[in-house]
């Protein structure tokens, strides 16, 4: 599963990337989940932050998606700005965002026995779900990290390519 | 490891001017969405200098051909010195930016991307064989696939900003 880098350097507001991330993945039926964030203050030009999220998604008994989110933000600083004659709060500061996906089968381990039983495991993936792995399950999970992706740039206001 | 058989080239489409890089990103991403590609984005940056903003995009759109043959177009957009400006058109205002752009193609046919024949080695020997001498008709039909996929977007995107010089 091919991984999505965004990056951006100027005005952004973060809490409306994180909240963005978090409302398109639970738009989606994720479950979220934030293992990590880390906050310094390592020069005066700014902080930096380090976030992990991931969502997970059951599809159903036996597949599951997780999609993983990586934030790293550099130089980081809170301005005031004025936005349609309004006096808002921004960040402006250097961000990088790193998505990918990634898919589990059979994540209540039922084949996890013994060898026969891995040998049907086999049999199962190779010639009974081939397809939907590869052209149904594996494409739905590309599209929702380039939604994902698409929804990242846009909080991000990447005006010229959103 | 999956073969990758380059089809075209790195060829590398200039421009300096005016044109938008909105629909500049549009027309690419329909193409992709039209000719059934997977809309793969790998990378993508904006920063603002002080000349302009500074836009790379990489895309890296694959169409799955058969359970074998996957086809796959590397899209690397780079813009620099990106300004918006004010431009009157039939006494219209329009928003458009102006700035250098570079966009690079290359496009690639990969065959066993599953990894299916490589988990033994007499496998990997049969499937030099198959590919020699029984697929390879199949597979010069995948190729001029994609040479015609990427000359066509090739033509568009020309097409589309020489229009910004009339």
């Amino acid at each position: 599963m091919p991984t999505v880098h965004i990056k951006h350097k100027g005005v952004f507001d973060l809490s409306e990337i994180l909240q963005g991330i978090i409302g398109g993945l639970e738009k989606d039926s994720f479950k979220v989940h934030y293992p990590k964030h880390k906050y310094k203050v390592p020069s005066p030009k700014g902080g930096e932050h380090e976030i992990k999220i991931y969502g997970e998604r059951k599809i159903n008994e036996y597949v599951k998606f997780r999609i993983d989110f990586f934030i790293r933000v550099f130089d980081f600083k809170e301005v005031e700005m004025l936005k349609e004659g309004k006096k808002v709060m921004m960040n402006t500061g250097r961000i990088a965002v790193e998505i990918s996906g990634s898919m589990t089968l059979d994540f209540e381990n039922r084949f996890g026995g013994n060898k026969s039983l891995q040998a049907l495991q086999d049999f199962y993936h190779k010639h009974i779900i081939h397809r939907d792995i590869g052209d149904v399950w594996e494409d739905d999970l590309m599209l929702k990290i380039v939604n994902l992706g698409k929804l990242i740039r846009e909080k991000c206001q990447q005006e010229a390519l959103t | 490891m999956a073969e990758k058989t380059t089809i075209v080239e790195k060829e590398a489409i200039r421009y300096d001017g005016l044109f938008s890089v909105k629909d500049l990103y549009k027309l690419i991403d329909d193409w992709v969405n039209e000719k059934g590609y997977m809309p793969v984005e790998s990378f993508i940056e904006e920063t603002v200098e002080k000349e302009g903003k500074v836009i790379t995009v990489k895309l890296e759109p694959f169409k799955k051909l058969t359970d074998y043959a996957k086809a796959v177009i590397k899209i690397d957009i780079m813009i620099s010195d990106c300004k918006e400006v004010e431009v009157k058109k039939e006494g219209k205002t329009q928003k458009l930016n102006k700035g250098n752009v570079l966009i690079e193609i290359k496009s690639l046919l990969e065959t066993d991307y599953e990894h299916r024949w490589e988990m033994k080695p007499w496998l990997y020997v049969l499937r030099t064989i198959f590919e020699k001498y029984i697929y390879t008709p199949f597979l010069s039909g995948f190729k001029g696939a994609i040479r015609e996929d990427t000359d066509h977007l090739k033509d568009q995107i020309k097409a589309f900003l020489n229009l910004y010089k009339l």
